[in-house]
């Protein structure tokens, strides 16, 4: 019993740092370009298919793709930005959110045109490999998509702390006036968030997909989860998105364990809402100009 | 001394409701009927979404709580109680009501972008509930309103005429509750909340009483909705009542038409519910179509005229007068 707990206890972290890398780049446009990306889940939910019809077609393992994934995001990240996301900039927040509910609703159309409304499932090579955890059985899926997540994550961390453009970056999220007065060049900073953050979440849900399933509608999913994650970290916060995506992957396995999987989404929502509204920074965030 | 002008405007109006009521007898086309339907339908929740989002300028992705509320209650009270569907339809916009008072209450400490997405969390919990709790609501399966032969107090109809005049009756409900606060001192306050809620709050507006009172109405309209498409339809599952879809097809109207105008949804409506509807019905095979229609129509809306049609339509109409 212990033991089966334990397993469980695990298995949501594993899942909790899968969650912590497809829910950062949120976090990332809504801090730096300042748009509620509503279309986020569904970006993450063309790279599933991506890596899914890459499987039928080539037959590459998983881990390949994501080298494939990689740079074929940060382009379509970057023609997305230029071509779309800019042109709404300086349109009201509320007609950022809608425009973007719009591009979620279109990509899903495209998806359901393209795809058939067909739930698929992308495979793991390591999908019937297990380790023992305290008595329980753990598929190494989990083990090595957390380390691969939590590989990109640290990179992506270190980056943002180290180089010039995660500075410039991370100065532009605090204040864009005082970013452009010290000479950053502001589209730069928008085009490399927007691509970067597309690439994390595009391999996030790589890495997601072989534990969930692959359907034209799971964007809103991902993207309500996402912003669940980022809101419960704090906005805005890097470390926020690890924790929150700790969270919610702990308190899904626990209470799938203990009630079924319905009251498992429906305990992250609740949850979610709670720290909404007691905390509505979220548990890392720091207070910011209004 | 009467004025010349308004009597040719109350004639106007006089002349398009007669029209509405001769044509499901001029025309016996049940697609026109059910376009016809839809429309109303259509009406009443982009009139619903207007109020919180066009007038006080809350943008709620949730409306659809109301909606599957509304059509729930008056259903599973009629199954399993034999509560009487009309006494079904008034408790359903009570506990709206209720519940959006309360919803709000707690919602509205958040503003913009995290009041949408929490209305949005919270109508996947009463998904989640309604599904969950299948002792109660009949779960994922849904619930069929049984047929009862052609009954006013069953609201069973072979005919669709009666659901006609039905949804028709509600939607010019729905488009006079808005006409009138617009013109009232309740419509300004959700104006000035829209403009700039600090500075309503200043000068001694109280603001979360005003945006629930705009969410109230909005949930009371949606649920009525509910009501009249369950009624309808005859079948209600969770993933439909508490749908994004339903959510966002509101805001899709009304931004369309023009929010924060009395007529602007009546015309996202009646200009692209047929198209959508037809969509669906021509181009099954092209499943897929529908949802990139919407998508690209939002989109091309917010980016070319966030006024919506009816203002380009004034626009014009103005042109033609100079």
């Amino acid at each position: 019993m212990d033991g089966f707990l334990v397993q469980i206890l695990l298995r949501g972290v594993l899942i909790g740092g899968i969650y912590a890398l497809l829910s950062v780049g949120l976090t990332l446009i809504f801090g730096v370009l300042e748009i509620p990306h509503f279309a986020y889940g569904d970006i993450m939910m063309l790279a599933m298919y991506t890596c899914f019809w890459l499987q039928v077609f080539t037959g590459i393992p998983l881990f390949l793709s994501i080298a494939i994934i990689f740079p074929l995001y940060f382009v379509l990240g970057s023609v997305l930005q230029k071509t779309i996301v800019n042109r709404i900039m300086d349109k009201p927040e509320l007609s950022k959110m809608l425009f973007m509910v719009g591009l979620s609703l279109f990509l899903q159309g495209l998806a359901l045109f393209l795809w058939t409304a067909d739930t698929r499932f992308v495979k793991s090579e390591l999908e019937n490999m297990y380790i023992d955890v305290g008595g329980g059985k753990i598929s190494l899926t989990y083990v090595v998509n957390f380390i691969i997540a939590m590989i990109i994550f640290s990179g992506f961390y270190i980056w943002l702390q180290k180089t010039y453009m995660g500075k410039a970056i991370r100065a532009s999220a605090q204040n864009k006036e005082l970013a452009l007065v010290t000479g950053v060049n502001i589209q730069k900073i928008f085009l490399t968030s927007f691509s970067i953050a597309t690439v994390m979440s595009a391999i996030g849900a790589v890495l997601f997909a072989p534990v969930y399933y692959v359907g034209p509608f799971v964007g809103i999913e991902l993207t309500l989860k996402s912003f669940m994650i980022v809101v419960l970290g704090g906005l805005g916060s890097i470390e926020g998105a690890l924790l929150g995506g700790l969270i919610i992957g702990v308190v899904e396995a626990l209470s799938s364990y203990l009630f079924s999987s319905e009251v498992k989404e429906l305990s992250a929502l609740i949850i979610f809402l709670l720290v909404l509204l007691f905390r509505p920074k979220g548990l890392l965030g720091k207070e910011v100009r209004e | 001394m009467i004025d010349k002008n308004v009597i040719m405007g109350k004639l106007n109006w006089l002349l398009i409701l007669i029209a509405l009521i001769v044509l499901p007898f001029a025309v016996q086309s049940p697609l026109l009927l059910h376009l016809a339907i839809l429309i109303f339908l259509h009406v009443i929740i982009s009139e619903a979404w207007n109020l919180i989002g066009g007038y006080a300028g809350q943008v709620s992705l949730g409306n659809a709580v109301f909606f599957g509320v509304g059509a729930y209650t008056a259903v599973l009270l009629y199954i399993n109680l034999g509560v009487n569907l009309w006494i079904g339809l008034v408790i359903g916009m009570l506990f709206s009501a209720i519940l959006s008072a309360i919803i709000g209450y707690i919602c509205f400490r958040l503003h913009g972008v995290f009041f949408a997405f929490a209305t949005l969390a919270v109508a996947e919990v009463f998904k989640l509930f309604f599904i969950i709790r299948k002792d109660i609501t009949q779960g994922p399966m849904g619930v069929v309103l049984p047929y009862k032969g052609d009954s006013i107090l069953d609201v069973s109809f072979a005919s669709k005429v009666p659901y006609y005049f039905l949804t028709l009756a509600f939607s010019i409900f729905a488009v006079f509750i808005v006409y009138y606060i617009s013109k009232s001192k309740i419509g300004h306050y959700f104006l000035a909340v829209k403009e700039d809620e600090i500075a309503a709050q200043s000068i001694g507006v109280n603001t979360v009483f005003i945006k629930i009172l705009a969410f109230m109405l909005s949930a009371i309209l949606n649920s009525i909705a509910g009501f009249l498409y369950v009624t309808y339809i005859r079948y209600i599952d969770p993933y439909v009542a508490f749908s994004l879809d339903i959510s966002l097809i509101q805001a899709l109207l009304t931004i369309m038409g023009g929010a924060g105008t009395v007529w602007g949804p009546v015309l996202g409506t009646i200009i692209l519910i047929p198209l959508l509807e037809l969509f669906r019905i021509y181009f099954v095979m092209f499943s897929g179509f529908n949802y990139m229609l919407h998508g690209a129509l939002l989109m091309a809306i917010i980016l070319l005229m966030p006024q919506g049609v009816i203002n380009i339509i004034g626009r014009f109409i103005k042109w033609l007068k100079s």
